[in-house]
């Protein structure tokens, strides 16, 4: 699950490298991309723990680096959406940027506190006793749970349907920061609720894959609708070539401009159609784009509807 | 009221970029957005109808005029998109206020025919090249050429992303 959701994660970053330069929410949100990618390599998804571990000392340090990535991805990917569900940034911009150093802040200190041994796997049901321990993820957990609501919350005001795989994938995160909360808590009263620790990881890693399909279908669904637009756009233009009257557009080449240089085209490819008869070649030229613009026109199945001018009372 | 055509190319230009900064359109409205923008720009019911069978041999779309209506006729037959196109080249006619005829030129036939006080606007297959050749003697051609240019500019506006700020943001 760690693997899949690094590999996921990974993808995605280097995809939207670009999107870095871009400002606002675009940097935002591939910044919470690298941090997220980042956290999920210090679990040892890639490169042994051990391994990682030993750089730091082998004293599970790599934990605390991992929920310090994690918090700070979080923590982009809930400005990014809070960023677009309003258009800005938080009024109390400084106050909110100051909001995760101090959690990371608050979160080292008891961690530092844990009588830490050699590198552990299970690092935090080794150590699930420690009043330490607890304090150190119960604030890193609370404030993942808290941000996860505020994520579900933001993108509730968007309306494209990806966001409801992240927001269901929020849920899942928010869901598995309180179980892992209770179940410490029941570690350190003596009780070993083990159901709730081991449903941790599939709900808070099963929450970082959805977030990540979801967000993943913007840049997949753009760069594919533009390689298809491509592929009809030059189809037109060669089966166009035989008729001067056609003009095609000078820019048609943009994700921004494909759709209408493409639908340009066609119109008066399939014009021509109407009077004559058009060449095999055209024909399929024509089909293809057909079926490319009947999913990009902005009008239902059967075209049929009417409208009135509002009465001035 | 006989709305005025363009002379020129420059002045057709200007025409169509006026209307469409007129209508006010954002990226990626709909069709029915764009119904009731234009019912309100030109003051009339709107009424889209997909007809038309064999008769419909040489006219793409046609709009019927009426006071305080119009109603706009697609062929059946045609795929979506090129539906959507006809649709948006007689809308683009009453946008730029195009006074219709009481019957169609020869050789194009629909079976529709105007009633007394209706007039005619109808999108002919044969459809002249908005951007270049077109014959400002001819008031047809120059009025098909005009809602042609129109309704490509529209269509830009329309066929962006459905999600243009989600995109911009994380594609």
């Amino acid at each position: 699950m760690e693997l899949a959701a690094f590999i996921a994660l990974a993808l995605l970053a280097v995809l939207r490298l670009p999107a870095l330069g871009r400002g606002g929410a675009g940097t935002l949100s591939e910044l919470a991309l690298l941090a997220g990618t980042g956290a999920l390599f210090m679990v040892g998804t890639v490169v042994p723990l051990p391994v990682v571990d030993g750089w730091f000392g082998g004293t599970n340090i790599a934990n605390l680096f991992q929920n310090v990535l994690a918090t700070l991805a979080i923590w982009f990917m809930t400005m990014t959406a809070v960023h677009m569900a309003t258009g800005s940034w938080p009024v109390r911009r400084f106050r909110s940027s100051l909001e995760p150093a101090v959690v990371i802040l608050a979160f080292t200190i008891p961690f530092f506190l844990i009588d830490r041994g050699p590198t552990n796997k299970d690092f935090v049901k080794a150590y699930a006793t420690d009043g330490w321990l607890w304090l150190y993820a119960s604030i890193y957990m609370g404030y993942v749970a808290y941000l996860m609501i505020r994520m579900f919350v933001a993108l509730g005001e968007r309306e494209p349907r990806p966001y409801v795989v992240v927001r269901i994938g929020a849920v899942l995160m928010g869901t598995a920061s309180i179980i892992e909360i209770l179940y410490l808590t029941g570690r350190v009263l003596g009780i070993r609720p083990e159901w709730m620790g081991d449903s941790f990881t599939p709900l808070f890693y099963g929450g970082i894959l959805l977030i990540a399909l979801g967000l993943a279908w913007f840049p997949l669904a753009r760069r594919a609708r533009h390689a298809a637009l491509a592929i009809a756009n030059a189809m037109l233009r060669r089966a166009s070539a035989a008729h001067p009257a056609v003009v095609d557009a000078t820019d048609h080449s943009s994700a921004e401009t494909i759709a209408h240089g493409t639908y340009r085209l066609a119109v008066q490819l399939a014009d021509i159609g109407n009077a004559v008869e058009l060449t095999r070649a055209e024909l399929w030229a024509l089909r293809f784009a057909t079926h490319l613009l009947n999913l990009q026109v902005p009008a239902p199945q059967v075209i049929r509807m009417s409208a009135a001018p509002r009465v001035v009372l | 009221m006989k709305s005025s055509l363009s002379r020129s190319a420059d002045e057709l230009r200007q025409r169509t970029t006026s209307a469409l900064a007129r209508l006010g359109l954002v990226p990626g409205v709909s069709l029915a957005g764009l119904l009731s923008v234009v019912a309100e720009v030109s003051g009339r019911r709107i009424e889209v109808d997909p007809v038309g069978g064999r008769e419909w041999e040489t006219v793409t779309g046609l709009v019927v005029l009426s006071e305080g209506e119009a109603r706009v006729f697609i062929r059946k037959s045609d795929p979506r998109w090129y539906q959507f196109h006809s649709v948006l080249h007689e809308l683009s006619h009453l946008v730029l206020d195009h006074t219709g005829c009481s019957s169609l030129p020869s050789g194009r036939r629909t079976g529709i025919t105007p009633r007394p006080g209706q007039t005619l606007l109808a999108r002919s297959t044969a459809q002249t090249d908005f951007e270049a050749d077109i014959d400002f003697s001819d008031s047809e051609s120059v009025r098909e050429a005009e809602a042609e240019k129109l309704s490509q500019a529209i269509a830009q506006v329309m066929l962006g992303p459905k999600h243009p700020e989600d995109e911009a943001v994380l594609g």
